[in-house]
């Protein structure tokens, strides 16, 4: 599974890793017992200060989604309220809706745009 | 005249050169293609300039190593020490200069760890550790037996010990950090290239360092050998000093240079109590 962070965004990169990580455990994309990177390699990865995602994982561990385990790593612990469907639904609409907009005002064709997609899934969930 | 001794140190001193011209020859041929087989990724147009411009400095910076190690005399007079001692630091030179992965204007990371026994098998780990634990043990035994009155003290124990100790210490650090060097998620043929990247850096360098600690294990045993009055010991320890550094280039043979090995990354299982 793949984080990302955009540099450009008026949300703080430690939310933006939170929101991003809180999102995927509670889609349950990743389930419980995951393992996560360090704090010093997920930082490292994205190019950001140690104490960015310390933060990040500070706060998922005091909503109780993520725990500490030492030097084990961290795990995912609770799959606190698994989205309902409508909601996933509703995001993937408004995600969906913002990438066409784009692909249209490029000036990409239904198949380019389509194929766009393809690979981006692909180079996402691959990873 | 040339006793037996002398002729076999003599013989043990053409090891290195030839281990070093075994190592041109047969790391030259390494191309990408094969390298890509060996470690289960398919070269793109994306990831053949990576592979190529590892596989070329990486061989530049561990041949001059060696060579410079065989070369340049360091007095240690333990034969092949030098030789694996530069090729150690070449294999790292080459990691340290190789090009890093550049991040994309929107930063991105894979949510999967990364850890050390992802990228070689846990047992060369084990087998560095335990080497360097033998070799510290070995001077409180060698001091426990009786010695030769002839023989007061065997400095070179000592030295040999710490150094395998030191090594073994720098050499799972260095591990260590190749591991942790940033990735950050881009193209997945990329990534897949610089993991095998990864895991060919870690394979040299824990193969010569886990070579390098043997060979000071064979220098002690060669040690207790014309140190203890212990006639047994006597016979056993200089043949058991001539197989261990023997078995040194063995092992720097197989796990010194680009070892098939593919990379596991996985982030699923129980959460730890």
């Amino acid at each position: 599974m793949i984080l990302r962070v955009d540099a450009e965004s008026p949300v703080p990169p430690y939310e933006q890793i939170r929101g991003q990580v809180a999102t995927m455990v509670a889609a349950g994309v990743l389930p419980v017992g995951t393992r996560l990177p360090t704090i010093r390699q997920l930082a490292a990865d994205l190019g950001l200060a140690a104490g960015t995602a310390a933060r990040a994982y500070r706060e998922l561990e005091q909503t109780g989604l993520i725990a500490s385990r030492g030097r084990r790593g961290t795990f995912v612990i609770h799959h606190r309220s698994s989205l309902p469907a409508p909601a996933v639904s509703g995001q993937l609409v408004r995600a969906a809706r913002a990438f066409a907009m784009e692909a249209t005002q490029l000036g990409a064709s239904h198949g380019e745009a389509l194929a766009a997609a393809r690979r981006a899934l692909d180079e996402v969930t691959t990873a | 005249m040339v006793g037996p001794v002398e002729l076999v140190v003599a013989l043990l001193a053409l090891v290195p050169i030839g281990a070093v011209v075994v190592l041109a020859v047969k790391a030259r041929a390494a191309q990408p293609e094969a390298f890509a087989d060996a470690h289960g990724f398919s070269l793109t147009a994306a990831n053949r300039p990576l592979v190529g411009s590892y596989l070329d400095r990486s061989w530049t910076w561990r041949i001059t190593g060696a060579l410079l190690g065989v070369v340049i005399p360091f007095g240690t007079r333990i034969p092949g020490l030098e030789m694996l001692g530069g090729y150690l630091v070449g294999a790292l030179a080459a990691e340290l200069t190789h090009a890093r992965l550049r991040r994309s204007a929107q930063p991105a990371a894979s949510l999967a760890p990364r850890s050390l026994t992802d990228y070689i098998a846990p047992g060369i780990l084990r087998a560095l550790r335990a080497t360097a634990v033998l070799a510290v043990a070995l001077v409180p035994m060698y001091h426990l037996l009786p010695r030769r009155a002839s023989v007061t003290d065997h400095p070179q124990l000592l030295v040999a010990s710490g150094l395998a100790l030191i090594t073994a210490t720098l050499v799972e650090g260095a591990l260590r950090v190749i591991v942790r060097r940033p990735q950050p998620a881009i193209a997945p043929d990329v990534v897949s290239a610089d993991d095998a990247i990864r895991a060919a850096s870690i394979h040299a360098t824990a193969g010569a360092g886990l070579a390098i600690v043997v060979l000071l294990v064979a220098t002690e045993l060669w040690a207790f050998g014309f140190g203890t009055d212990v006639q047994l010991i006597r016979w056993v320890a200089p043949v058991l000093s001539i197989s261990t550094t023997a078995g040194a280039f063995v092992i720097w043979s197989v796990l010194g240079h680009d070892r098939p090995w593919r990379v596991r990354r996985n982030n699923a299982g129980e959460v730890p109590a």
